[in-house]
């Protein structure tokens, strides 16, 4: 029963905050991309010698909690007897403000649609290679790439060629 | 605009929000609050695997709505002593519901918390003890459903009671300590110093009870421990044998914050949880699991 030592409380404190933020990118309240980075990182400290065998231990606490976002939002969902499915309608309103909407961009980013935005913030900001974001969306890597098509063309960006380069590599 | 300038603008937003502050000893409780619920899952394999009756059947069709969860902690919130854990007989949202009423109802539940459904048996899969990953032992499906942990008022018969009102529905696997950590004394520790601690212990909200044990009292259960070693008994007198005190946290009491405050005491050796660190050792002694190993449903040994 040995509890991973130092080398997890530092992987804790490089990861928890950037994952919740990017969560909060994605469209979760703060206090849900507070609970989903924890749950993560407690699903992470139980396999941690797994995990810290991966090439990119956050990326998989980025997966994980997305997933966590995901099942909440989709439970929030189903428990609503009226009204639109949040996971399938538009993203929901950042409460706090915390994103500002000065420029084009971000104004855009907070009305893309929940699956855009996830695409956008795991492929972007965190940087995750196309198959894990596939991982994380539960989705192919191809449905991946057309997700982020549509963001990058509502977010009138230049569709690159990275894309292809990438899921083909 | 280019995907480079995406990610440029992304990084201003992303550093507009306020940064986040994880506490880790958080997450450290909460792993070893879920191995409890997998040594939990284990006790329930062995007395379903020995005994051989699975009652999972019916009441699948029954629907309790439940609006009250007003003795059910939220994600964020932590359970000071778990008394117990009650597993339902079966995954359906009936049972859950059904269990959930009783919980709200029972006057002798002080407060739960529920784990999802799945993280359990994904638990059991991942443990060390080398359940084989997938597929589950077939008895495990009976393991894909929710679990609570409950916190039950003191009273003598909480336990029972609970059972009865449970009825079918679901199990309840008792805590086999009613402490959740000990303060224990140096060997050589003074009358005066024993007493401070007492009067400390008395005087703290964070904690709702405190028990003594004293030399014969360690003595008594050392004799029993070590039982197949007469030589070892022989030569230990009960004065060799430190003195401790066993407490009960409050709800919200920090684990951490209260062991921090009784170990730098004079005369106090340590203030720490249940041997072997977690709550799920006292569940789970390693004995049981490899018991439990070598007579899973595949029949093959880690």
């Amino acid at each position: 029963m040995v509890m991973a030592g130092e080398e997890f409380d530092e992987f804790f404190r490089a990861c928890f905050d950037p994952v919740a933020r990017a969560l909060m990118l994605a469209g979760a309240e703060r206090e849900l991309a507070h609970d989903a980075t924890q749950e993560a990182l407690v699903r992470a400290l139980r396999r941690w010698r797994q995990v810290r065998e991966l090439g990119r231990p956050d990326g998989w606490v980025y997966v994980v909690a997305m997933n966590y976002v995901r099942d909440r939002w989709r439970r929030q969902a189903r428990g609503r007897s009226h009204g639109p499915d949040r996971a399938d309608g538009r993203a929901p309103v950042d409460p706090s403000g915390a994103i500002a909407t000065r420029l084009c961009v971000r104004d855009a980013i907070t009305t893309l649609p929940p699956r855009q935005r996830q695409a956008v913030v795991l492929r972007y900001v965190a940087d995750l290679p196309l198959f894990d974001v596939a991982a994380a969306m539960g989705c192919s890597v191809g449905t991946v790439k057309s997700t982020l098509h549509a963001a990058l063309r509502a977010l009138q960006v230049e569709l690159a060629d990275e894309e292809d380069a990438d899921a083909d590599g | 605009m280019r995907t480079d300038e995406l990610r440029r603008e992304l990084a201003v937003v992303w550093n507009e929000i306020a940064p986040f502050t994880g506490d880790v000893r958080t997450v450290r409780r909460r792993v070893a609050r879920r191995r409890a619920v997998t040594a939990s899952l284990v006790v329930l394999l062995l007395v379903t695997t020995v005994v051989g009756v699975i009652t999972a059947r019916g009441g699948g069709h029954r629907r309790v709505e439940v609006t009250t969860t007003h003795k059910q902690l939220g994600p964020s919130q932590e359970m000071g002593h778990v008394s117990g854990w009650v597993v339902p007989n079966d995954s359906s949202a009936g049972r859950f519901a059904s269990v959930q009423q009783t919980l709200e109802t029972s006057s002798v539940v002080e407060q739960y918390e529920v784990f999802p459904a799945g993280t359990a048996a994904e638990m059991l899969a991942l443990t060390k003890l080398g359940f084989p990953a997938k597929p589950l032992p077939t008895v495990c499906s009976a393991l894909h459903t929710r679990l609570v942990a409950v916190q039950l008022r003191s009273s003598p018969d909480a336990a029972t009671r609970l059972r009865d009102s449970l009825g079918k529905d679901a199990k309840l696997y008792t805590n086999p300590n009613d402490w959740d950590m000990e303060v224990l004394m140096k060997v050589g520790a003074s009358l005066a110093q024993t007493r401070a601690i007492q009067a400390a212990l008395a005087a703290d909200h964070d904690l709702t009870s405190s028990r003594f044990v004293d030399h014969q009292a360690a003595y008594d259960v050392f004799k029993k421990d070590f039982s197949d070693q007469p030589a070892l008994v022989e030569s230990t007198k009960p004065s060799d044998l430190p003195e401790s005190f066993r407490v009960r946290l409050a709800p919200a009491a920090s684990r951490a914050t209260v062991e921090h405050r009784y170990g730098v005491f004079p005369g106090v050796d340590t203030a720490a949880g249940p041997p072997g660190g977690t709550l799920g050792d006292a569940f789970f002694p390693d004995s049981l699991a490899q018991q439990v190993c070598g007579t899973n449903d595949h029949g093959s040994k880690p």
